[in-house]
């Protein structure tokens, strides 16, 4: 293994300063490709559950940050912004495609808590149905924050939403996954 | 809104709970047991999201890219796109000389590192992780944090280095390639390089497992920001941020590390404003940093340095190693 002994400092280096420019910022679209295009694509295999359409909107999300990369300069959270625009990507797909199933959310959920959990969640394909079938608009946010990993900021900033209207429909989110989980698997065990 | 629904729905964001939150939701579930099984069921959908398995892109998703960006890339002046070399190495660590290696390891378990191998070859090693970084341990009566990068193509990346006019402090041949180089930015920090094929981190899997949270960067004091920033972008490091406040700071990212770049005048460094940087040092962050100073100092870690927020609480702390490392510790997200 290496190690660094009898070394000696080295001598200063020239200054040289230039301001950023659009071209800088070819080699942070390179390094947020390579940091981030296996996680986009996972995100997106899960968010449209269609591999073909995942592989081209992958492939559209970095050459929209490419075209945009002015943008990266000085932006406190790139990868943020990366599921950001992967995210409207996969959404007006969606929209496109209709696969929109708006559920109705009821009036009083604030104040209900039905059949209230006992089943562990670690069926996989039981999982993988549910998140299908879970509207885009909860399940963007349920993958960022438990499958991606974000932050509640991070969610916030590629949803385009505020912290608290995050915080809701992550609540909304998980209560809607963890009763369509129960009933998919109490018809699993008829 | 009822108390169970307020409780339920700061679980659903549990991760990110300030520490207030956090003892909120810890007295309620304590005596409900409804709110209590919820939060086992949130956290069983995170694990089996986080478990479902990750699809992989078909090989020509990136060479189309960069065939694609490669039409945009000749638009542009050879002399941004050949400043400098695209990457140091395919893996780096942050690598230690210590005096003591079973105390520095023995301490870095303490804080929650995982062993990941150790050897006696050339010298004593051990090698740990915070799961986002790996960290060498070379017994040696010389003291140093520095970073060694690997890959099998050093001896390219040496010479490009040299035709770019940085020199190798040091450099050993075997059977007439470049074996290992090391060459330093003019802060002193020590970068080696090491001819042997490494595998690369997987970004997407980097998880903080230790207890200091998540690793934000790993800080060096510099005496000219902009110059700094030159040198390591044509290593390449991006740029990610830079800030003139409270200083002239910033972070680069080389796929592999986040540098944390401070100029630092010597009146900064004992205003008693920040914490002083006197050397390459780790830094973490966590919105639950006050929990965790008090466990590590529960454990026997005692900082050598506390800033204290106005509830009286220790919020950020500096921790020192045997080897006489710094370790901060903030309150916060990242």
């Amino acid at each position: 293994m290496g190690g660094f002994t009898d070394c000696e400092k080295s001598a200063g280096t020239e200054r040289v300063t230039q301001p950023p420019s659009h071209e800088d910022m070819t080699p942070m679209v390179t390094l947020l490709f390579e940091h981030y295009h296996l996680a986009i694509f996972a995100y997106l295999c899960r968010l449209l559950d269609d591999q073909d359409l995942a592989h081209d909107l992958t492939q559209d999300t970095f050459l929209q940050v490419f075209r945009t990369r002015h943008r990266l300069a000085g932006m406190d959270n790139p990868r943020a912004w990366v599921y950001r625009v992967a995210t409207n990507l996969g959404l007006n797909a969606l929209k496109r495609r209709q696969h929109f199933t708006w559920q109705a959310w009821p009036s009083q959920e604030d104040e209900r808590h039905s059949a209230d959990p006992i089943l562990p969640i670690d069926h996989r394909l039981v999982v993988e149905q549910v998140l299908a079938r879970l509207s885009p608009t909860y399940r963007a946010p349920l993958l960022l924050y438990c499958h991606e990993g974000l932050s509640i900021q991070e969610v916030a900033e590629a949803l385009n939403l505020s912290e608290a209207a995050v915080k809701v429909r992550l609540y909304r989110a998980r209560e809607k996954f963890r009763m369509a989980y129960d009933e998919a698997s109490s018809q699993e065990g008829r | 809104m009822t108390n169970h629904t307020r409780i339920r729905r700061l679980m659903a964001s549990h991760r990110d709970l300030t520490p207030q939150e956090r003892r909120e939701v810890d007295e309620h579930i304590s005596t409900c047991r409804r709110c209590a099984a919820c939060l086992a069921v949130y956290q069983s959908i995170d694990q089996a999201l986080t478990d479902l398995p990750r699809q992989q892109p078909r090989p020509s998703l990136r060479s189309h890219f960069y065939q694609t960006i490669g039409v945009a890339r000749d638009m542009m002046s050879q002399e941004t796109v050949n400043r400098g070399v695209t990457k140091l190495g395919d893996l780096v660590q942050i690598s230690m000389g210590v005096p003591d290696l079973a105390a520095q390891k023995a301490f870095y378990e303490v804080l929650g590192f995982q062993l990941v191998g150790e050897g006696v070859h050339p010298w004593a090693w051990a090698q740990l992780t915070d799961g986002q970084n790996l960290i060498l341990l070379n017994q040696d009566g010389n003291r140093y944090v520095g970073l060694l990068y690997m890959s099998a193509q050093i001896p390219t990346w040496v010479t490009q280095l040299e035709a770019m006019g940085i020199p190798m402090l040091m450099k050993t041949e075997y059977e007439g390639q470049v074996a290992q180089a090391i060459f330093s930015d003019a802060n002193g920090l020590l970068v080696g390089l090491l001819n042997q094929p490494a595998e690369a981190m997987d970004p997407s899997k980097r998880q903080p497992v230790s207890r200091l949270g998540k690793f934000g960067e790993f800080s060096i004091r510099v005496q000219d920001l902009a110059a700094s920033i030159e040198f390591w972008n044509q290593l390449g490091f991006a740029t990610l941020y830079q800030s003139q406040e409270p200083y002239p700071w910033g972070i680069l990212d080389d796929g592999m590390v986040i540098l944390g770049l401070h100029q630092r005048s010597d009146a900064d460094e004992t205003s008693g404003q920040h914490f002083p940087l006197l050397g390459p040092t780790l830094t973490y962050f966590a919105p639950d940093m006050i929990d965790r100073i008090a466990s590590l100092k529960a454990d026997g870690i005692q900082p050598i340095g506390e800033i204290r927020n106005r509830q009286g609480e220790v919020a950020n702390a500096v921790l020192q190693g045997p080897a006489g490392e710094q370790i901060f510790l903030f309150q916060g997200e990242i």
